[in-house]
C-alpha cells in the first residue's frame, strides 16, 4: 500500500500554501480556492479541507469589512502549513486593529424565535470557534495577525 | 447568480445555478430570490443541489429570502451539500428550516 499523506520531514512543519488574498469578497473567493486545492494536494482529509474553508472563509471576510473597510488595499497574506496532527493558517494584514475574537454569546436557539426575529449576520464568529481547534488574535506593529489552528486528523 | 424557477403540485421550486452563496453573491441571491417569489404559492422549495458553498453571508441571504416570503408563506431547502449542511447545524439554522434530501423529496414530502 502506498503512502500518500506529504511527508512533513523531522522537524515538523510543512508550508502548504503562502499567498496573497486580495481584499475583497472575489479575492477571499480565489484566494480560498487556492487553498483548498493545496490542501487536497497535501492530502488533508476532505472533512478537515471543508472545515478550514468555512473557517477561513468566514475570518477573510471579517477583515475583509472591518479591519479593511472595504477600502481598496494591500491583500491579506495567508499561510497554511501542517505539522502531523495539527494544521495552522495564519492572516495577516495592515488595517485597523480588530477587537478580541472572543466565542459570541450563545442566545436562544433559532427555534424559541419568531420568524421576524431570526438572526441574518453574526454568525461567522460562531463558525470559526466552531471549527478551529484555537483561535489566537495578535496585534504586531501595524499588522493584525489572526493564526487558527485545525485538527489534521479526522475523528474515527 | 442565477435562479431558475418552475411549478410543481402547487408548489414552486427555485434552483440555484450557482456553486456558491457567498458573500461575494449573497446580495445578488437575495435581489433574485426576491424577483422571482415575489408571487406565487405558498409553499417554495430552494433546490440547493449545484450550491457547493455558503458562507455567513449567504446563510443570512436565505434566512432574509425566507422573511421576504412574508408569515403566510414557507421555504424549504433542498439538496444541501456536506459543506452548507455543517454551516447550517452549526449555526442551527437547520432547526429553523424543513430540509429534504432532494427537490423531488420536498415535492413527496419524504425529508429522505
Amino acid at each position: 500500500m502506498q503512502a500518500t499523506r506529504a511527508d512533513t520531514g523531522p522537524c515538523g512543519r510543512a508550508v502548504l500554501a503562502d499567498l496573497d488574498c486580495a481584499a475583497s469578497p472575489i479575492g477571499v473567493r480565489d484566494a480560498v480556492r487556492v487553498l483548498r486545492r493545496r490542501l487536497a494536494l497535501a492530502g488533508v482529509a476532505t472533512g478537515i479541507i471543508t472545515d478550514v474553508e468555512i473557517a477561513v472563509t468566514e475570518a477573510l471576510n471579517n477583515i475583509v469589512e472591518h479591519a479593511l473597510h472595504g477600502a481598496d488595499t494591500a491583500p491579506i497574506r495567508l499561510r497554511a502549513s501542517s505539522s502531523g496532527a495539527r494544521l495552522r493558517v495564519v492572516l495577516r494584514d495592515r488595517g485597523a486593529p480588530m477587537p478580541q475574537l472572543a466565542a459570541p454569546r450563545s442566545g436562544p436557539a433559532p427555534t424559541e424565535l419568531p420568524r421576524i426575529e431570526l438572526p441574518e449576520g453574526g454568525f461567522g464568529r460562531l463558525l470559526i470557534c466552531e471549527l478551529a481547534e484555537r483561535v489566537r488574535y495578535d496585534r504586531r506593529g501595524q499588522e493584525n495577525v489572526l493564526t487558527l489552528d485545525f485538527r489534521n486528523c479526522p475523528s474515527p | 447568480m442565477r435562479l431558475t424557477s418552475r411549478q410543481a403540485d402547487g408548489v414552486q421550486v427555485v434552483r440555484v445555478e450557482a456553486e456558491r452563496i457567498d458573500a461575494a453573491a449573497a446580495i445578488q441571491f437575495k435581489d433574485e430570490m426576491r424577483r422571482c417569489t415575489a408571487e406565487g404559492p405558498d409553499r417554495v422549495v430552494l433546490d440547493l443541489a449545484e450550491v457547493d458553498f455558503v458562507d455567513s453571508s449567504g446563510l443570512g441571504a436565505i434566512v432574509a429570502a425566507m422573511k421576504d416570503l412574508g408569515a403566510d408563506r414557507q421555504l424549504d431547502l433542498a439538496a444541501l451539500s456536506p459543506a452548507v449542511e455543517k454551516v447550517f447545524r452549526l449555526t442551527r439554522m437547520d432547526t429553523v428550516f424543513a430540509i429534504f434530501g432532494s427537490a423531488e423529496s420536498a415535492l413527496a414530502g419524504d425529508p429522505r
